[in-house]
Formats: structure tokens, C-alpha cells, sequence
């Protein structure tokens, strides 16, 4: 990967915040080139130390184009004095490259592959504004414990802007035409993968009920959940722990979701003659077919799909979601999520305004209740014609009570399954999100390794073993990891690590294949 | 000798309607798709579509098929690997909206010998789909579809897809696609007002082209479309009305394709078609509505019973049962196959049943004596039967096991098909079986993988335990069947290690990844020709599971990844996959692009290659000039004795004439010997 620098400085430490008091702007900031400062050091600020100035900031964005028009709405009225221009990103590589090329690089953008912005220093130190927000103290803890969007460095780089959790849904019908129990919200990973093993029924005389039917494969949500943080505090994907991997973890999990699949418990995919053959039409989702009982979904699909009008009613499904289970009756575990990550430009010229509209597009309290303005009123549609809550509608990463409290309100709400949903949104406090987002390197290593030696298929098709790659894939993971860190964060890099890590990361990568 | 046998079809009967409009409400996108850009607003349209009169059907036409059976030009075609290829079946026809119409069945299409009548043009046809598949064609026609000719694709097609922005997780039809990639931009496409995927019904779709009717900006030409006679407006994909589509798609060429359900990317359409035209002049209206009111559309759509024809192989080892599919249970069997402790043997057959009960399939018999093929097991002296399993995943212990009622204690099994009426009725009909059976001890295990006439794998895993069979017991597994025809088309044992090999790369259970071993690299000089010799064993299933020829900067080692040997300083300067695939380096992953390397084949499709390799001898020639290197390789399939060549010349503007270059080999899911580099 290439780096392309849009600005040589990085006032990183210059960018002291110190005397920023609550979340108001207190000190410079870095700006184009390193020459100038933000606005704030040249021209008239607010008492909260925002620009008073007229000035527009560009967002650029994954989301509902309307939902997103609409909080830059929100975002305008708060601060008239300045114009958001939102654009919605649709390759974030070339979109970025080319705007950094052209000179219209985006002030704020919230991105799905790290690596992109990490390797081109396309994101501004935002530490100071960070550690200094006191609305950062009422976030999930997993964000700031384990500093998502710092990227196993000391400095914060990026925010989480969307977060999605994965989730687990079951079928109530299925299980009651099944003669079986619903097991318990906080159920282990065990008692996941036997209820799924128990409603694979087959009569020989037509459609089978499948266990499970996925989108997203167990070995993904395995990583998270392989044991107890006692063992291994594992933050991420491939047993990833914040120093080095460890995929022996994967591997089980991996090879659990493998015999799965060739034992017959898993449901055809959608598309497929296999899915033709099961129920009679190419075209049919799995989950509207009432013959599948557990689902390892996006989180979207409950208020895209299952949560639309008529749908449940329709194919005859009772809908409610689980928590991702962990392998250890542990209560509070991780789960892995879903999380853009958004950042301020490095180009920005007002990055302290950028700070506060990253937050207010993204895990910023403010912002969230003017999100829920809107997912609220589904008199309120996209370009689609869909209310705004059935279009990817993300989850608060804040833990205001108000803000929960409203969200929750969208979802049933009635005897019958509102403590489902109770208990799944109390477990859901720990995101973790997937190696793309939060881990440096994680892409490279996917893409010129992992995905190369084509384990899914091997490991699915009964003829590998997930273990037999643990040990080489443990090895690759770490270096191409330690190699990323010591590009993207090294001298040549934004040079923020400590002379320990550098010789730890550059030890790592000298040892690869020795 | 062929015979014509029928099974029962419950396709069209089956769950078809219970799941009439079951698609996904929403798609569920490895993140979740941004929502799609706003379409601008159309225009409003200027285009009344007022009630237009009914003309006389035109009958001026270039080519007409009437699809009713008997006509010549109508050839079954059906994608194999980047090719069509031409089955050599029989059309079926069954009611259509006038006489017969052409069915097709799911698995193949229909190429039509039509040849482009110029840039202005009429098509129309009848179809009706009981198949909804996101891009799967309709009609697909243009001068050179799938670029072979000339490298670049030129085509219409008719088809579904999401594409309109109303609901962009619905297929809807009829989507309009057109791509003239030699002419720049992309593939361009043209989506109705409506979201509905119009199966189930009959369609006739008109569409004319006068060239002298353009886009505003003249790279297109609008195009008028009418479905069921009346004129549909809709929207192209840069937001214009009506629909449009790349010039040049009736162009005639030697290489002009007509394809009906089929083409060279896409699922197979299922359905019929029904009265194709194609004329060398604009339609009107009227005409169009002619057309489709000749059209008899509450003719009632029946898939047919599917025509199961038994080709007898000449090259099956042996036979159970007769061609009549009414063999009898335990009246036929096949001689008795070895199986050792420890051991897996691999044996594969067709099995041709007459789809009345799950159990008219084959049947394996373990046993601990030899017998001859034919031959009563039970009439063989000393004969003990220790377990029976059967294809429909039920079997039994023999009655030297005192616990054989005690079913649970013996056997595990499983299955991945979901629906036992089809397996029984069009999967196992004319299934192609690979039963791998292992024995460990006293646990005999089948991995019976039945692929179907779609090609579709159905698994079967089967293990049994019987207390009664010790490892120092002989075991034999014997085939048989009932209400089905089988054929025995290969024992295969464990592959044998060549001791003369120089070194092998991959394992013997042909389940390597790729690039996860590498032979040593060796020399290739400037002006220098090389001769390699190898031994081919791939699992089979994909043309790409053989071996990998790379050419690097570097002499790497065996047996460790070639680049982290040179950190910094390896290079590739191309890959070559066996089936004619590559990518040069450092210019990144080319693909088939010819200024990097050119294949020669002297085959077509994928199936014979992929059978030959599954063991074969290699002999690679490589000669380097310069930057230039040329491979011939030839590939002779061990057991079917089929000789396949290809050839190739790699051009790499990183390789210079003094440049040192070195060759290895990797592989993946085989088992590849080095013989000899000379």
C-alpha cells in the first residue's frame, strides 16, 4: 500500500487541548501543511471555543444518504455558522485517493478499512479532543478500554461513528413446532451450537428444518467468544489481544462451523440450486422460509427485513435475538461488531469544528438524540421509500439513559418479547470490532494470505483441518500486523511509538521466516 | 445404447407456489450497503403509451423459430468452464402460448443459429420463468458475447436484477443490459418502473433498435421495448427514458451468438420459450401488439417429467442391475472390492434409479469374503455380513452382531440436502457418486457425495460400528442396489508415492491450499529450452486444483515460502496456472492479459480437462528468448488415456534479456511429483 501524504505536519503534540474545559476548544490545532492553525487561532470563537466564523466542513460517510443529510441538518442549526456538505462514499480507497489528489479531500470521513487512512496518515491526532470530551466518559467501555480508534498506540487516530453488534436471532415458532425449549438469554456457545444440532429435523417428507442458517460464519464470532479473559484477553479478531494473535482460537471455531456445514445442520444459501432443491425457489432467504431455527445474521437484518410490515406475519416467524454466546458462562463478555471508524482530516483546517461534527455524525450523545428525531418519525423515508430505522439503523454506542431509552422504544416492546430484547441490548455493552476496522495490517494480511490459501472452502468441504493452519497463519497474522505498525506508526510513519514497541514490532517482522 | 426412461419431476409441483414471492425482503451485505444514490428525477415522460391498435403479425421476418419441435437450428448449449458448448440432447418441448414452446430444464440452454441482420433490427419472443436468479439470461445475443473473437464482449441481454432504485433488494424483469466493451464505458442497463419479478406468467418481450435514434449525447441508441404489446418506459442507468442500448449488437460476425437461458456467466434460466423473431427492420407498435395477442397466454405451464437418458459407459469396470431400472433387491451385485485396515478407497459410479422410493439406489454390503461379480454374497462359503448401509442414509447390521436390533449403539449419520422428495426424485435419478470408504478398526465410514444432474453436491456422511469386526478380519465392500441401474466407473486406491520422483509438493488426500508448498526453483537461462516432467494427481473438483508453475528472480528452496527466503528481493514475473490461467508481477494481477502472457488450448470447457488431470502425466517445454517465455505442455490423463496441450508465452516488461530467472512449482488440493528437469 502506498502512502500519499496529503499534509506533511502532524501537530499532534502540538495540538495541545490542555485547557479545553468540558468540550469546549481551548488550544490550537494543526492545520494544512502545519503552517496555519484552525480557525479558532485566527479568527473569533464562541465561549465554547467554536468558530464563530462562517466556514463549511465536508463529511463523507457509509450511511443512509438521508439520514445523514438530515443530521448535518441538526449538526447546522446547533452551529449556523457552519455549512456541512455531505457525500456518501462509494469505494473508500479510490474515493479518497482521488480526492487527495484533486485537493478535495474531506474534512471528516468514517471509512470500513483502517489500513486505508492509517497507511496514507489521512487521519489527524485527535488525542487531546478525545481525552478532554467528557461525553467520551459515557461510551461502552470496550471503547475506550481498549481504545478503539487508537489502534494499539497511545494516540487516538479515529472514533467509532456506526456500530451494529453481531447478533444471534431464533425462530420462537421454529422452536415450538420442534417441541423444544428456548434456552436462556445468556446462553453459552454450547448450548448454541446443541440447539442448533436439535432442530436439524428431518421427516423424509419435504422441506427439512435446519438449525442454523448464516450470514455471518460462527468462526467470526468464535474469536471473540473462545474463552475467558483470564486465558486470553482477546480484543479481536484471531484471538488478537492488543499485542499478537493467536488463531489457534479461530481454528476451533473455524472447524466447529466446518462440521456444521458438511453434517447438514446449516440451511442453503440464498441463489443457490441447493436452496432450489430445499425449498422449490432459487430466490428464497433462508430466513423467511420458517424452517430454519437459529440465525447468525447482521443485526440489520431485524429492522431491514424481519421488522418491516407484515413480513414476520407473512412466512409465519416469531423473531427474537441472543447474544453472541461465549465459550465460558461469562456474563460480560466481548461480541464482535460491526464499527466504521471516522476520523478528522489531516488536511482539515478546522479540525477542532471536525472534531465536533465526527461526533455528532457518529458515538456523540448530542447526536444521537437527533438521530432518534428521525429514526422516530417514519412518516420520514429515504430515496427507497423506507423509514429511516429500517435502513441499516446503527446502535448507540453512548450509554445515556435517554438515549436508550428512546432507542429501545423501537423495538417490540410488547410481554412477550421485550425482555428478549432487554437482555440482548444489556449485552451488547462490549463491542469489539471485526479485524478491518481496528486492527492494523489486518486487511494485508487477508488479502495476501489468508484468503489466498482458501481455508473457508477447504475446512467447509470436510477435506482440511482449521488446526493444521493455526500455527503458519498465527506467524503471518503477527507479521503482517507488526509490519503495519511500524509503517503506519513508526518514524516513517506518524511516529508515535515508543522505543520499546519499535524494537518489539520490528523483532517480529525480522523473525518472519526464520 | 441409450433408453429413454421418466422420472417424476416434483420441481414445478413443489414448493414453488408456497414461496411464490419469498425473496429476501432486504439483503443482508457483508456491511451494510450504503443506501443508493438518489436517481434523479426522470424526466417526465413525452411518451404516451396510448392503447395501440393491433396489426397484422409481420411476417418478413430474417429467422423465425416457432419452437414447436423438429426445426433445425434450435442446438441445447450449455456453459462449461468460459465456454458454451453444444450437449448433443434432444430439445424437450411442452405446451407453449402457440403450439409447443422450447423448455429448459435448469442446466443448459439453447443456442439458435442466428447471425446479426444489422444495426436496425427487431427481436421479439415468449417466455415464461419458474426460475428467479439475479443476472441468469433470457435472450442474450450480440456479435461477439463473450469477447472471443475479439477480446471484447458485445451484447444484449435480458435478465433480472435490483437495479431499480425503489427497492434495490428485489430482482425485478425485465432488466435490460447492453455492453460494447471495445467501445468504452460501462455495462450499461435500463430497469422498469415496477418491482416484480414476473415468474410464473408469460411474457412476450418485443424490443426494436433504429440506430438513427440516439441518447442525447449520441453514444446510445434508444431503443423501444414492449412487454406483452404494450410499450414500457422505465429508466436507464444513467436516469434516461426510455431504454437504450450500446450500438453495433446485430452487427453480423462469425463469432454472433443467440442464446436462449443461457450464456457464458450466469445460473441457467428454467422455464420455456416460445416463437422467436428477429427482423432486419423497426417494428410498430402495432406489430408488436400483433405478436404478443398471437400468443395463448393461459396456456398452462407444466415442467415436464425429466427425461433421464442412460448412456451406457463402455468404460465401466462393471455393472448392477439392468437398463429397465427394475432390479430387484439382492438379485445383483458387483464383485467383492478389498478393504483394508486403515485404509480409504475411493470408488466412483453412476447410479441411475427410477426415483420411486429412497431406497431404489445403490447399496453397499461389507462382507469378509471375495466373490466374483454377480455372485450371491450370502452363497459364498464362510460368508459373514457385518453391516449393510444404503444411499438413502438407513442401514443394518448383520446377524452376527447379537445387538442388530439396537440400531442407536451402531450408527451416525447425516446428510446435506433438505429435502428427501428431490433427492429421491431428481437428484438420485441420474446422480454421479464418489463414495470414499474408510475403515478404522471396527468403524466403517462413507462420505457418499451425490452429485446431481445440475451438478449439485449432496453429502452423505455415514459411519457404522460393529463390535464384531476385528482388525485382523478381512472386509470386502460389495455393491448393490434396487429399482436402479449402476455403473462402476472407477476403484480408486490410495496414490502411491513414485519413488523415482525428485520431489512432491501437496499431500496424497489432495487437500493442500494453494501456494502452501513449493518444489526447489531451477534455472532457466537465456536461450535455454527445459524439459519437466511431472506427475499430476488433483482432486478434481475445479480447474484450477492442479499444479502452478511460477517464474521469480530467485533460486528458492523447497518446501518454504519462496518470498520470505529473499525479503525485499523476490519477485514474480508470472504464474501459470495448469487450465491456462496466470497473472504476471510486478505489474499485479493481470489476468488474461495478452500483452503478458497468450494460451493456446486444444480443448474447450472445463470437463474433460478437469477429468484428465485428476491424474495425469505432465510434460512442460520451456524455452526462454529475452524477456520471452515460451511453455508447451502437454497433459495425458493416466486413466483415460485423453492427450491435451496448451501453450503459452509470457511477456513481462520487468524481465530483461540478462535478468536471472528461476521456475518452481505449487499446487493446490493435489499431489503433484517432480520427474525429471532436463
Amino acid at each position: 500500500m502506498k502512502k500519499n501524504k496529503i499534509v506533511a505536519a502532524l501537530l499532534s503534540a502540538a495540538m495541545v487541548v490542555g485547557l479545553l474545559a468540558g468540550c469546549s476548544k481551548g488550544g490550537s490545532t494543526g492545520g494544512s501543511n502545519g503552517g496555519s492553525t484552525g480557525g479558532a487561532d485566527t479568527g473569533a470563537v464562541s465561549e465554547d471555543g467554536v468558530t464563530t466564523e462562517n466556514i463549511t466542513l465536508t463529511y463523507w460517510h457509509y450511511e443512509d444518504e438521508t439520514t445523514i443529510g438530515l443530521l448535518a441538518e441538526a449538526f447546522m442549526k446547533k452551529y449556523p455558522n457552519i455549512k456541512v456538505e455531505c457525500k456518501q462514499i462509494a469505494d473508500m480507497s479510490t474515493d479518497l485517493s482521488a480526492a487527495a489528489a484533486a485537493g478535495e479531500f474531506p474534512d471528516v470521513f468514517s471509512g470500513t478499512d483502517s489500513d486505508t487512512a492509517l497507511a496514507n496518515m489521512y487521519w489527524l491526532d485527535i488525542t487531546d479532543y478525545v481525552e478532554n470530551d467528557p461525553d467520551m466518559n459515557n461510551m461502552m467501555v470496550s471503547i475506550k478500554n481498549y481504545g478503539i480508534g487508537k489502534f494499539d498506540t497511545d494516540r487516538w487516530f479515529g472514533l467509532p461513528t456506526w456500530y451494529q453488534p453481531s447478533a444471534i436471532f431464533i425462530d420462537r415458532n421454529v422452536i415450538t413446532k420442534l417441541n423444544l425449549q428456548m434456552p436462556r438469554t445468556d446462553w453459552t456457545w454450547d448450548e448454541m451450537i446443541q440447539l442448533i444440532k436439535d432442530a436439524t429435523v428431518d421427516d423424509r417428507t419435504g422441506m427439512k428444518y435446519y438449525g442454523l442458517g448464516y450470514y455471518n460464519r460462527l468462526d467470526s464470532l468464535y474469536g471473540i467468544a473462545a474463552c475467558a479473559t483470564a486465558e486470553r484477553a482477546i480484543k479481536g479478531e484471531f484471538g488478537f489481544d492488543g499485542n499478537d494473535f493467536d488463531l489457534s482460537y479461530w481454528a476451533i471455531g473455524e472447524q466447529e462451523f466446518g462440521d456444521l456445514k458438511t453434517g447438514g445442520y446449516v440451511a442453503p444459501q440464498q441463489d443457490t440450486q441447493a436452496m432450489e432443491d430445499w425449498s422449490g425457489d432459487w430466490g428464497t432467504w433462508f430466513g423467511s422460509t420458517g424452517h430454519v431455527a437459529v440465525f447468525s445474521e447482521g443485526f440489520w437484518s431485524y429492522q431491514n427485513i424481519w421488522a418491516t410490515d407484515g413480513y414476520q406475519e407473512q412466512y409465519g416467524l416469531d423473531i427474537v435475538p441472543y447474544v453472541t454466546p461465549n465459550v465460558v458462562d461469562e456474563k460480560d463478555h466481548n461480541i464482535i461488531a460491526n464499527m466504521y471508524i471516522g476520523g478528522v482530516s489531516t488536511s482539515c483546517e478546522h479540525p477542532y469544528e471536525a472534531y465536533l461534527l465526527l461526533k455528532f455524525m457518529g458515538i456523540g450523545t448530542e447526536g444521537w438524540k437527533a438521530r432518534l428525531d428521525i429514526y422516530e418519525d417514519e412518516s420520514i423515508t429515504n430515496a427507497s421509500g423506507v423509514a429511516l430505522k429500517h435502513s441499516n439503523m446503527p446502535v448507540p454506542m453512548t450509554l445515556d439513559e435517554e438515549v436508550w431509552t428512546r432507542y429501545k422504544a423501537m423495538f417490540p416492546t410488547d410481554e412477550e418479547h421485550k425482555q428478549y430484547w432487554d437482555d440482548y441490548f444489556a449485552s451488547i455493552t462490549r463491542p469489539v470490532p471485526y479485524g478491518w476496522y481496528s486492527i492494523a495490517g489486518y486487511w494485508n494480511f487477508c488479502d495476501q494470505y489468508f484468503n489466498k490459501i482458501g481455508i473457508h472452502d477447504l475446512v467447509d468441504a470436510g477435506s482440511a483441518k482449521a488446526a493444521d493452519y493455526a500455527a503458519e497463519a498465527t506467524e503471518q497474522a503477527n507479521y503482517y500486523h507488526a509490519e503495519a505498525m511500524l509503517s503506519y506508526f513508526g518514524p516513517g510513519g506518524y511516529d508515535v511509538l515508543s522505543e520499546e514497541d519499535l524494537n518489539r514490532y520490528q523483532s517480529i517482522v525480522d523473525s518472519f521466516g526464520q | 445404447m441409450k433408453k429413454k426412461l421418466l422420472s417424476i419431476l416434483l420441481c414445478g409441483a413443489m414448493a414453488a407456489t408456497m414461496f411464490a414471492g419469498c425473496t429476501k425482503g432486504g439483503e443482508t451485505p457483508a456491511e451494510p450497503a450504503p443506501e443508493q444514490t438518489e436517481v434523479e428525477t426522470p424526466v417526465e415522460d413525452t411518451t404516451e403509451t396510448e392503447p395501440v391498435a393491433t396489426g397484422e403479425i409481420p411476417t418478413d421476418y430474417k429467422y423465425y423459430f416457432s419452437l414447436d419441435g423438429g426445426e433445425d437450428g434450435v442446438h441445447m448449449a450449455a456453459k462449461d468452464g468460459a465456454a458454451i458448448v453444444e450437449t448433443g440432447k434432444d430439445p424437450i418441448y411442452v405446451t407453449g402460448v402457440k403450439g409447443q414452446g422450447l423448455y429448459l430444464d435448469g442446466t443448459a440452454g439453447a443456442k439458435l443459429d442466428v447471425n446479426g441482420v444489422g444495426d436496425t433490427y427487431s427481436v421479439s419472443y415468449w417466455m415464461y420463468s419458474s426460475r428467479n436468479a439475479q443476472h441468469m439470461p433470457t435472450l442474450q445475443y450480440g456479435p461477439d458475447v463473450h469477447g472471443d473473437a475479439t477480446g471484447s464482449e458485445h451484447w444484449v441481454n435480458f435478465t433480472w436484477e435490483p437495479f431499480n432504485p425503489e427497492d434495490t433488494t428485489k430482482t425485478t424483469f425485465p432488466i435490460v443490459w447492453s455492453y460494447d466493451q471495445a467501445g468504452g464505458g460501462d455495462r450499461m442497463y435500463w430497469y422498469p418502473d415496477w418491482i416484480d419479478n414476473r415468474t410464473g406468467e408469460w411474457l412476450n418481450i418485443t424490443m426494436t433498435v433504429d440506430p438513427s435514434e440516439v441518447s442525447a449525447d449520441g453514444s446510445m441508441i434508444i431503443a423501444h421495448l414492449y412487454l406483452n404489446g404494450e410499450e414500457v418506459i422505465g429508466t436507464s442507468s444513467d436516469g434516461d427514458r426510455p431504454v437504450q442500448v450500446v450500438n453495433g449488437t446485430m452487427t453480423p460476425s462469425d463469432n454472433f451468438d443467440f442464446l436462449l437461458g443461457v450464456n457464458y456467466w450466469d445460473t441457467p434460466f428454467k422455464g420455456v420459450f416460445d416463437e422467436v423473431y428477429v427482423f432486419d427492420r423497426v417494428l410498430t407498435a402495432a406489430e408488436a401488439k400483433a405478436l404478443f395477442e398471437a400468443g395463448d397466454t393461459s396456456a398452462k405451464f407444466e415442467a415436464p417429467e425429466r427425461e433421464i437418458v442412460i448412456e451406457k459407459n463402455p468404460n465401466a469396470i462393471e455393472t448392477i442391475g439392468t437398463d429397465d431400472l427394475s432390479m430387484a433387491f439382492w438379485s445383483d451385485w458387483s464383485s467383492a472390492i478389498p478393504l483394508a485396515d486403515g485404509e480409504t478407497k475411493t470408488i466412483v459410479l453412476k447410479n441411475y434409479s427410477n426415483g420411486g422410493a429412497t431406497y431404489n439406489n445403490y447399496v453397499l454390503d461389507f462382507t469378509n469374503q471375495p466373490h466374483e461379480a454377480h455372485v450371491d454374497p450370502n452363497t459364498v462359503e464362510g460368508n459373514v455380513e457385518y453391516v449393510v448401509v444404503r444411499a438413502d442414509e438407513w442401514a443394518w447390521i448383520g446377524d452376527i452382531n447379537p445387538d442388530s436390533e439396537n440400531a442407536a449403539d451402531y450408527f451416525e449419520g447425516t446428510h446435506s440436502w433438505g429435502n428427501w422428495p428431490v433427492w429421491q426424485s431428481n437428484v438420485m435419478t441420474d446422480a454421479t457418486v464418489t463414495l470414499k470408504i474408510t475403515r478404522n478398526g471396527n468403524a466403517i465410514s462413507i462420505v457418499a457425495d451425490n452429485v446431481d444432474y445440475n451438478g449439485e453436491s449432496n453429502v452423505m456422511n455415514y459411519t457404522v460400528k460393529q463390535t464384531a469386526l476385528t482388525d485382523a478380519d478381512d472386509l470386502y465392500v460389495t455393491v448393490l442396489g434396487e429399482g436402479c441401474y449402476i455403473e462402476i466407473l472407477e476403484i480408486n486406491d490410495p496414490i502411491t508415492p513414485d519413488a523415482n520422483a525428485i520431489d512432491a509438493i501437496g499431500n496424497t488426500d489432495l487437500n493442500c491450499g494453494f501456494w502452501s508448498d513449493w518444489t526447489a526453483a531451477y534455472g532457466l537461462a537465456d536461450g535455454e529450452t527445459k524439459t519437466i516432467k511431472l506427475n499430476n494427481y488433483s482432486i478434481g473438483k475445479e480447474i484450477w486444483q492442479n499444479f502452478v508453475m511460477a517464474f521469480t528472480n530467485k533460486e528458492t528452496a523447497a518446501h518454504a515460502a519462496p518470498a520470505d527466503q529473499f525479503p525485499g528481493e523476490y519477485m514474480e514475473y508470472a504464474v501459470v496456472r495448469a487450465d491456462g490461467w496466470g497473472w504476471g508481477a510486478p505489474e499485479g494481477d493481470s489476468g488474461a492479459a495478452a500483452d503478458c502472457y497468450s494460451v493456446e488450448k486444444s480443448y474447450a470447457g472445463d470437463t474433460n480437462f478437469i477429468n484428465t488431470m485428476k491424474a495425469a502425466d505432465v510434460e512442460i517445454v520451456a524455452t526462454r528468448n529475452g524477456a520471452e517465455i515460451t511453455l508447451k505442455m502437454t497433459y495425458t490423463g493416466k486413466k483415460t488415456g485423453e492427450v491435451l496441450t496448451e501453450g503459452y508465452v509470457l511477456k513481462n516488461s520487468a524481465l530483461a534479456a540478462d535478468s536471472e530467472v528461476y521456475f518452481f512449482f505449487t499446487c493446490e488440493a493435489s499431489y503433484v511429483e517432480l520427474l525429471s528437469v532436463e
